[in-house]
């Protein structure tokens, strides 16, 4: 994505600022980088930048270090934004504001903290904003290119598990590889794909319409549970390849035998620092070991989003997995 | 002797016809907030079956013949193309329509406060906060109809005796 564009999606994520971002005079070449935008009330607005956090003056200029003189946002500055967020629709995005963040049209996230109401043991809206997280969306078209090269194999696609620790892309990459698994290309056909989008992350719908794009053949499932969407998905759509973000619930994992026997393809992420890592988490051994997976991408991390560290295939499962494949297999034995 | 009593019967006619239509203006206000209440009604089953946006709210809102009359959509749905702050946009709307409404300054008011919290709380919010000023536009409505029944007639027949009082004064 060029400097220009980049800039292009950071002003069209300001915009839900409302009269803070007409004070915004940023250079470029930080809008181009920014990746996020921080309000906190009462405090300086921060922007997310790879080398480190940028303020603003108030004269809408960057600052690069904490000093008087800074925009900073006011009470009334998020209240707005958070209006503006929802579209003055607060109504329709209860459940993205129970689950802490609201899509934007142009896939943008914003990330929303404040004081919880809680019904029983559960949140039910949340008051009082304080902070508002504004993710800048940005597709990064062929983030998944080696992903898709060791997902492919002879006309098929494998069923694979990508992990990562957080901010390594894993969703960006999922993102890329629906895109390219639908499009076709590469020698493979198209494929039929659902993406199960529990968190509006993948797809970033935007009243019911995709924002980011993720091929022709794609069906998206906004805001199901993972393990109903995949059943679901896997009931109704027909696909060949199904893509959820991380995975790892009891529910999940019985949806995910469900499609295996179905003989569609799982391709998921979870959250893991390593492979032994992502093998000592029960839950997820259990997915391999019922052999949903037939490798892990292991991507590398914060610093280097979406390139893929290793690749590990069902060798190296065995390796690490004989005790978690046996449990596996004495409770399955048990439950039958 | 024929311009004076071109000049008496026009008196006559301007008397009557404001007689007429201040009568007609009542009557145009209790169906306008007839229209308003099942407008009020209509955005309340929308959030709470569909939880529809505000915009498509008032997409569909203007889309509706019923409504045609009000203006105020079609305005409202122009204005939030360029605006998103619905309070300011649905402000703007109702000065812009009052040219074409016959309602008075509380009903503008009240309208403008269902507005200002339009879309700012959740679910359960937003179908008090219709409940809320149905109530209120209903009690409006019912004195806009006790007004129509009772001073409809007196400004019909107020027009016309001030009408034939100028004729016998010109005459």
């Amino acid at each position: 994505m060029d400097e220009k564009t980049a800039a292009a999606r950071f002003d069209n994520a300001a915009r839900n600022l409302g009269t803070l971002s007409e004070r915004f005079n940023l250079p470029i070449q930080v809008k181009a980088h920014a990746q996020e935008i921080r309000l906190r009330t009462g405090r300086p607005i921060m922007l997310s930048l790879p080398d480190g956090p940028v303020f603003i003056t108030l004269s809408g200029q960057p600052a690069f270090n904490l000093r008087s003189g800074l925009l900073i946002a006011e009470k009334a500055n998020i209240d707005e934004a958070f209006r503006l967020i929802c579209d003055c629709s607060v109504h329709s995005h209860q459940r993205e504001i129970r689950n802490g963040f609201v899509t934007l049209r142009g896939g943008h996230r914003a990330g929303i903290c404040g004081t919880a109401v809680t019904e029983g043991d559960e949140v039910s809206n949340i008051r009082d904003i304080s902070s508002i997280n504004l993710r800048i969306a940005r597709d990064i078209s062929g983030a998944a290119d080696k992903t898709v090269s060791a997902l492919l194999k002879e006309g098929g696609v494998s069923g694979a598990l990508i992990f990562g620790p957080p901010g390594c892309g894993k969703t960006t990459v999922l993102r890329d590889l629906a895109r390219q698994l639908s499009s076709g290309g590469r020698g493979a056909r198209m494929l039929r794909v659902a993406v199960i989008d529990e968190r509006g992350e993948i797809a970033a719908t935007f009243q019911g319409q995709p924002q980011n794009d993720l091929g022709p053949c794609c069906d998206v499932l906004d805001g199901y549970p993972k393990g109903e969407g995949i059943m679901q998905a896997v009931r109704c759509l027909s696909p060949d390849v199904v893509i959820c973000d991380e995975i790892g619930g009891e529910a999940d994992e019985k949806a995910v035998e469900f499609s295996l026997n179905a003989g569609v393809t799982i391709i998921a992420s979870a959250h893991a620092g390593s492979l032994s890592e992502l093998m000592a988490r029960p839950q997820t051994a259990r997915l391999i070991a019922c052999g949903a997976f037939k490798m892990a991408v292991h991507l590398s991390g914060r610093e280097h989003p979406g390139v893929v560290a290793a690749v590990y295939g069902e060798d190296c499962f065995k390796k690490n997995n004989l005790t978690m494949t046996k449990m596996y297999e004495d409770q399955k034995a048990a439950e039958a | 002797m024929i311009i004076k009593l071109s000049g008496i019967i026009a008196v006559f006619v301007v008397c009557v016809a404001a007689g007429f239509m201040k009568s007609a203006s009542l009557a145009k206000r209790v169906r306008e907030l007839e229209a308003f209440l099942s407008a009020l009604s209509l955005i309340s089953t929308e959030i709470r079956y569909f939880a529809s946006p505000t915009d498509d709210i008032i997409a569909k809102l203007d889309s509706a013949n019923e409504y045609k009359q009000l203006h105020v959509f079609g305005v409202c749905k122009e204005n939030l193309e360029n605006t998103r702050d619905f309070a300011k946009v649905w402000a703007d709307a109702l000065e812009k329509s009052k040219p074409y409404l016959s309602l008075d300054k509380g009903d503008f008011e009240s309208l403008i406060w269902f507005g200002s919290m339009f879309g700012t709380t959740d679910m359960q919010g937003q179908i008090a906060n219709c409940e809320r000023y149905c109530g209120l536009l209903q009690q409006r409505l019912d004195s806009a109809r006790d007004d129509k029944s009772k001073r409809g007639r007196m400004y019909t027949s107020l027009g016309v005796l001030a009408g034939v009082f100028f004729a016998v004064i010109f005459f």
